[in-house]
């Protein structure tokens, strides 16, 4: 059942992100981009729930039994109302050709076999214990997760900010799976599909124009592959952080919420698509939810200004060399 | 073998050699980045933009002194446009490779270089196989189920544990029934900074006494009994390297109720 949970994952996410992109009337994007958005805006969904349920010290099996009401309507009402969109994303000639992209699969596998097999970084992190400790007293940070009895000081309102062991609690609950399957294999698994997804939003962009444009992007995806695996070696370095510490929710901001808020900047700036704006803004409260503020939404605020900057500039300079 | 492997990787660079790629990579896209009319000009500017706030004197002020815990990811930030970079450097170059044969060349070449570049810091250290599926080193897990067997054969919804700083670091990562007397944030830290969690000098003692537990049976035993806790692991190592004696019973109260390969559990008798 564990192992099922991607499929699930992947499901809902494109499903939300559906509904999302049917409700603010924008058509134009990709499955990747909709998995995407619809990832966000489930990570939402739950902060939403788990802060109010904190203030009333809720137990967490209300909560879990309310986000799962949520799921199954926003799938239900996706499903009505998006089918025709949702055909047309699987239509034949939308698919992409396979043949290229065997190798890239097989590094992914490969990466995928690191997770199962190979001891994740777990130094001085509470992720699983958080995981094991709310399903075991069923409160919402009220235990101490090293401990399991209640917190001398407690945690602060930006640590309980971030919603994340929660989700994976969720997950665990809902699956029956041990809460160290669920984190350290699923969790990253995830992680690095919706990496995928994001780069698969990069090479788009470099390679759109190019000859071969498939195999050019195939490429691509073998060589991000080979450069987490074989750049694993560096600490503190985010290959490192992709392949031993891929449940952490700074991993999910520097593999996929900065690289994605860039894009999201080029698309605003460089193509005038002002949809973006919406979710750039959820991908920064998605931030806030991933991680502490200064570890995830300060660096993404950075590259996030950074970027635009250089969309302008860059929009800017390519309509003078026209003229 | 595998020293011999790992000197070989030392001896391959230092440390920075993902750094020299990117570098290398921003250098080729100066080159190419306005012949084809693609995106990687906004990739040049962009990766070029961060790399200079990021070293700039000022960020580092501001980092310094009001964002300390985002210097941990700073290296991060700036290399993260690595991937695109380096990738897409690659990928280009190959267009330029016309006969199959060279492809495959280059091909290769392009991977020795990312593993060299990627394992010039390799030392081996922290990259080990699972034991099982709960991720627990097998001498851990093997006295941690006995310990989840005891708790539920006396049908006790949570167990007081204190023992070992090893199978302390362990035990709530199996079960959340597990408690114990203070977590591995004593000795380890955490990584989460709005955590809070104040030790008491009692607590740091008793964690003390605990690492050198057989010549602290006595303390370790009214401790146990003062803080409530059903179970004690000891390591049957302490005992052999100390000389002393595996003791049948810890103050009259906990009794040696069985072992593994690498530790002893007692649990409470009364």
């Amino acid at each position: 059942m564990v192992y099922l949970l991607p499929v699930f994952m992947l499901v809902t996410a494109y499903l939300i992100g559906k509904l999302g992109q049917k409700l603010l009337g924008d058509y134009e994007k990709n499955p990747m981009e909709t998995c995407l958005n619809g990832t966000l805006i489930v990570i939402l969904i739950w902060e939403a729930l788990i802060l109010p349920a904190i203030k009333l010290l809720a137990p967490f099996d209300a909560v879990t039994r309310i986000f799962c009401a949520i799921h199954l309507m926003l799938l239900a009402v996706s499903l009505v109302f998006c089918a025709k969109s949702i055909s047309t994303d699987f239509l034949p000639q939308q698919l992409i050709t396979p043949s290229p992209f065997i190798t890239a699969c097989v590094v992914f596998a490969l990466q995928v076999v690191c997770f199962f097999f190979l001891m994740p970084d777990t130094t001085g992190d509470f992720t699983v214990e958080t995981v094991n400790t709310t399903l075991a007293s069923n409160l919402i940070y009220e235990n101490h997760p090293g401990m399991g009895t209640t917190f001398v000081y407690g945690i602060t309102f930006r640590g309980k900010l971030v919603t994340l062991p929660l989700l994976y609690a969720f997950w665990s609950k809902l699956c029956g799976g041990h809460a160290a399957e669920v984190v350290y294999r699923i969790a990253p698994l995830w992680c690095l599909g919706l990496s995928y997804m994001v780069y698969s939003l990069w090479a788009n962009l470099f390679f759109q124009k190019a000859e071969n444009k498939e195999v050019k992007k195939a490429a691509f995806f073998v060589g991000i592959g080979l450069l987490n695996i074989c750049g694993s070696f560096a600490p503190d370095c985010i290959f490192y952080y992709q392949m031993y510490c891929g449940f952490r929710g700074e991993t999910f901001i520097y593999s996929i919420l900065i690289p994605y808020a860039v894009y999201l900047c080029y698309q605003i700036y460089g193509n005038k698509k002002m949809r973006s704006c919406i979710y750039l803004i959820i991908t920064i409260l998605g931030s806030l939810c991933l991680t502490d503020v200064q570890k995830g939404c300060i660096p993404i605020l950075i590259a996030i200004v950074i970027a635009s900057f250089i969309a302008m500039i860059y929009k800017l300079g390519r309509r003078m060399r026209k003229r | 073998m595998m020293e011999t492997i790992q000197k070989a990787f030392e001896m391959a660079g230092g440390s920075e050699g993902l750094s020299a790629l990117f570098l290398t990579g921003l250098i080729a896209l100066w080159y190419s980045k306005f012949n084809k009319g693609t995106e990687s000009g906004y990739l040049f500017w962009y990766a070029l933009a961060i790399l200079l706030v990021v070293i700039n004197p000022l960020y580092y002020f501001v980092v310094n002194q009001y964002l300390p815990e985002l210097q941990a990811h700073n290296m991060m930030l700036w290399l993260l446009p690595t991937t695109p970079v380096i990738m897409y450097v690659c990928v280009s170059a190959t267009s330029l490779v016309k006969k199959r044969i060279d492809k495959v060349v280059f091909g290769f070449a392009m991977v020795i270089i990312l593993i060299l570049a990627g394992t010039t810091s390799y030392t081996g250290n922290g990259h080990a196989f699972i034991a099982n599926a709960s991720y627990i080193p097998q001498s851990e897990y093997e006295m941690i189920t006995i310990i989840e067997e005891y708790r539920k054969e006396n049908q006790m919804p949570n167990v007081m544990l204190w023992g070992d700083q090893e199978i302390m670091q362990y035990a709530r990562t199996y079960s959340g029934n597990i408690n114990l007397l203070y977590g591995k944030d004593l000795w380890l830290g955490s990584q989460d900074t709005q955590l809070h969690q104040i030790y008491d000098e009692e607590t740091i003692n008793a964690y003390r006494e605990m690492e050198h537990a057989p010549f602290f049976l006595p303390e370790i035993g009214s401790t146990a009994l003062e803080r409530g806790c059903d179970i004690l692991v000891l390591t049957q190592n302490d005992f052999a390297l100390s000389g002393i004696e595996i003791p049948k019973q810890i103050s009259d109260v906990f009794v040696l109720y069985s072992s593994s390969s690498k530790y002893l559990m007692y649990v409470r008798n009364d």
